[in-house]
């Protein structure tokens, strides 16, 4: 065991792309109740440095198993795939239909009489979008041949643009609130 | 055969000798201190039965005054009794000119630096130095209660602290002479007090509501772990606004047209907290103000004083919501709300803050008494006196942080709520032919500008072979500990030229200016600073001894080869022959030497512990095993 282990292994997980996230949760746990520089208060210096390091890298470990558009990217990673290295092909033109079309509903929901609600539900239909594209990547990620990793990484530049409206829904949201 | 007895791994061993350890709230208008003793936290109060301490001092000719002293003062004397000292930690001079209507005193600026000093009757100070003498009359309350001197110190910070404010307060308990375990957060410190006492399990909100902070948190609790979900708050709101609200409309009203003095204004001041105060049990006042030839008297009623705060209290719903949604919550997901601080005394805060979450808040603790009380409990488990196998804090990141990029935009690097300690790295480039340096400029805040977000540091990349622009590769990695202070290294990955800082916000103190204020003030106890430096080298010595020599205990057979652990003795044999004796260097040369010789071992075990974590049960069978 050690930290130049890759993710999955780090937290004894098969490599692949559903987890489970109360087991993960759990792990998570274990893994900073040893390594959390606060048990190491009393420690030579050199230890409580250590601590440093293993827990924040326990903690980026957790946060990229559990985002579904993290954990895509760096199983990409894992097989020799940078993201933003890849020369990007034009984008499906239904995609960038149903992408304007999100757009669109974020500003609408912006001036509705009730934008908190409304945005609730664009809130919604970016999750359900999400979740089929997540369907998608497994699926050619599991076929494994090289066209598939080609449309696997074509999905996940699509997760990256929900990723996208996603922050600037929360941006709206957090506008709402300063109001 | 007799058993060996081994203690817990990451504790000292001799469980019998307790170390001393403190909690300490250091509040806008009042701090305290507690304590564990016979396993259970408590305040330490003053000779006269009190546990709180105002955050008050009075700088006259002779020692600074601290305390129910100070603010007796405060009216008489309003130059030179700073209160809310708080307020000003880890800011700069042109925010505290934004401060001239709230705060009487004349500002100085330190040379160079930008941090403000206060001119007082006793020369010039600055707030951290305000707040170290706050510290070091409850590190002597501490001392006595406890019998001896101290090993170490948590001391709260608002969860919503940016890293300069924290830095001042970490400054401040050096200056003091207190080592300082952690810094935790209020709310957290508040969740462990609760935590503990109830058994409770799901996810809390914490509203913390001080004198001149507010705070949200929201935390999942779960068999001992204490998991910040997301943070928010306002580090300046807080009861003092309140105060100064009703102030300002009693001046209004009493169409007084002479200058008003500063010691007519702490009156006023004085006489709304009492107001406040009273209008928490009763639904009137009669009010009866006379300062010189200041004359009002009228009658105030709750009702109105709700009006008159709501806007503030609305500030602080608008933030709890944005606390919720970053959680991922709704409130009906959450199955307590725990209320901090004296301003949730105010019964319409109570009313608003039931309202938003539809429950009643927990009151049953003692709100001016809780984040001393979960802190001393964290210290406890801290400096070792209690196996911290069952108690874990995950806490978070509270502003964003980031570097400064072409066009003033900041570059967020380590995003706010995400749990500590943390490490990120970003890659940028070089914009010009020929570019050989780069500036880095540390911010710290939400908004896309570097103007709207907080500065805390620049410094400088140098010796970049020049290329072509676009082709280096400079690589930036934010560091951020459990204590949520940043330090910043930037690297060139073509050539490997490095260049590292420790963040000192850019109006706080140098390293060295913290020892010469800790030297300063004692010389003024009459204390021999050199023996004192001595007697801390040799603690840390006997410390380091005890860990390596238990971590041999348990784990040297298992992890080491008999070559590797020999070197690892001789250098403990080496560092055992100074620690006592009364040269300095050698210890700390012994110390680093010590620290070398077990650096892989303590990398080896730390991987074991994973190991053994992950291991879970089969660890459980594999004993069995043996026995058999």
């Amino acid at each position: 065991m050690s930290l130049t282990e890759n993710y999955f292994q780090l937290f004894e997980l098969p490599e692949q792309y559903a987890v489970d996230e109360d087991s993960l949760r759990k792990t998570y746990r274990e893994l900073q109740r040893k390594t959390h520089p606060d048990k190491f208060a009393n420690a030579s210096q050199h230890e409580q440095l250590l601590a440093v390091q293993y827990a924040a890298t326990i903690n980026d470990a957790y946060e990229v198993l559990t985002s579904p558009l993290k954990r895509a990217i760096y199983m990409l990673s894992l097989k020799g795939i940078e993201l933003d290295k890849q020369s990007s092909a034009s984008m499906d033109p239904v995609f960038l239909m149903a992408q304007m079309e999100l757009r669109e509903e974020l500003e609408q929901a912006e001036h509705a009489s009730d934008p908190e609600a409304a945005l609730e539900k664009v809130g919604e239909h970016l999750e359900s979008e999400m979740e089929a594209l997540q369907v998608q990547f497994v699926a050619h990620l599991e076929k494994g041949c090289e066209a598939e990793l080609t449309a696997a990484i074509e999905t996940v530049k699509k997760m990256q643009f929900m990723a996208k409206v996603q922050v600037d829904l929360e941006h709206l949201e957090h506008e709402l609130l300063a109001d | 055969m007799a058993l060996l007895q081994l203690s817990e791994p990451g504790m000292t061993p001799e469980p019998h000798q307790r170390k001393l350890a403190v909690g300490i709230d250091l509040g806008t208008t009042h701090s305290l201190v507690a304590t564990v003793r016979s396993g259970s936290a408590e305040v330490i109060a003053d000779h006269q039965g009190r546990n709180l301490l105002p955050s008050i001092v009075q700088y006259s000719s002779g020692q600074p005054v601290v305390g129910y002293e100070a603010r007796e003062q405060a009216v008489s004397d309003p130059l030179n009794t700073i209160i809310s000292v708080k307020r000003l930690m880890g800011r700069g001079v042109e925010d505290v000119a934004t401060f001239d209507h709230q705060m009487p005193y004349l500002f100085a600026e330190q040379d160079g630096t930008g941090m403000p000093l206060i001119k007082t009757a006793a020369g010039n100070v600055s707030p951290v130095e305000v707040s170290a003498e706050i510290l070091k009359v409850l590190a002597a309350r501490g001392r006595e209660a406890l019998g001896g001197d101290l090993d170490g110190a948590v001391i709260t910070v608002p969860a919503y602290f940016d890293e300069a404010q924290r830095q001042a307060t970490k400054d401040a308990a050096q200056v003091a002479g207190l080592k300082v375990l952690r810094l935790l957060n209020e709310p957290t410190a508040a969740a462990i007090a609760y935590g503990l006492d109830q058994d409770e399990e799901g996810v809390i909100a914490v509203y913390d509501l001080g004198g001149g902070t507010f705070d949200i948190s929201i935390l999942r609790l779960q068999a001992g772990v204490f998991e910040v979900l997301s943070t928010g708050g306002d580090t300046a709101l807080g009861g003092d606004d309140f105060d100064r609200a009703i102030a300002e409309w009693i001046l209004e009203e009493s169409q007084y047209d002479k200058e008003v003095t500063p010691g007519l204004r702490r009156e006023l001041l004085e006489s709304a907290r009492d107001i406040k105060e009273r209008l928490s049990d009763q639904e009137s006042v009669v009010v009866d103000i006379m300062h010189n030839d200041f004359y009002w008297q009228g009658e105030i009623s709750r009702g109105w004083f709700n009006a008159l705060i709501q806007p503030m209290v609305e500030r602080t719903l608008k933030v709890c919501k944005g606390a919720l949604r970053d959680a991922k919550m709704k409130a009906k997901d959450l199955a307590n709300i725990v209320m901090v601080g004296g301003s949730t005394r105010v019964p319409y805060v109570r009313e608003r803050v039931g309202e938003l979450f539809n429950t009643e808040p927990m009151v049953d603790i003692d709100p001016d008494l809780v984040v001393a009380t979960g802190a001393a409990l964290q210290a406890d488990v801290l400096v070792g006196n209690k196996s911290n196998d069952d108690m874990l804090l995950l806490d978070v990141n509270p502003l964003s942080l980031g570097i400064e990029t072409m066009g003033g935009l900041s570059e967020k690097i380590i995003p706010r709520n995400a749990t500590i300690p943390i490490a990120k790295a970003q890659e940028f480039t070089t914009y010009k032919d020929g570019q050989t340096a780069m500036a880095i400029h540390v911010v710290q805040g939400e908004r896309e500008l570097v103007a709207d977000c907080r500065s805390l540091a620049r410094f400088e990349l140098r010796g970049i072979p020049g290329m072509v622009a676009g082709a280096a590769r400079i690589r930036v990695t934010f560091q951020v500990d459990a204590d949520g202070l940043l330090s910043v290294a930037a690297k060139e990955m073509t050539t490997g030229i490095e260049s590292s800082v420790t963040v000192k916000p850019s109006y706080g103190l140098e390293e060295e200016q913290v020892t010469q204020m800790l030297k300063d003030s004692i010389a003024h106890a009459r204390d021999d600073v050199a023996a004192r430096q001595l007697r801390e080298k040799q603690v840390d010595a006997e410390g380091l001894l005890a860990s390596i020599e238990n971590a041999l205990a348990v784990d040297g057979d298992k992890l080491l080869s008999a070559t590797e652990r020999t070197e690892i003795e001789t250098a403990l044999q080496r560092l055992r022959e100074v620690a006592t004796g009364d040269d300095g260097h050698a210890i700390t040369r012994e110390i680093e030497k010590a620290g070398q010789a077990s650096n892989e071992f303590a990398t080896r075990r730390m991987d074991a512990s994973i190991k053994e974590a992950l291991a879970g049960k089969a660890l459980d069978v594999v004993n069995v095993d043996k026995e058999g």
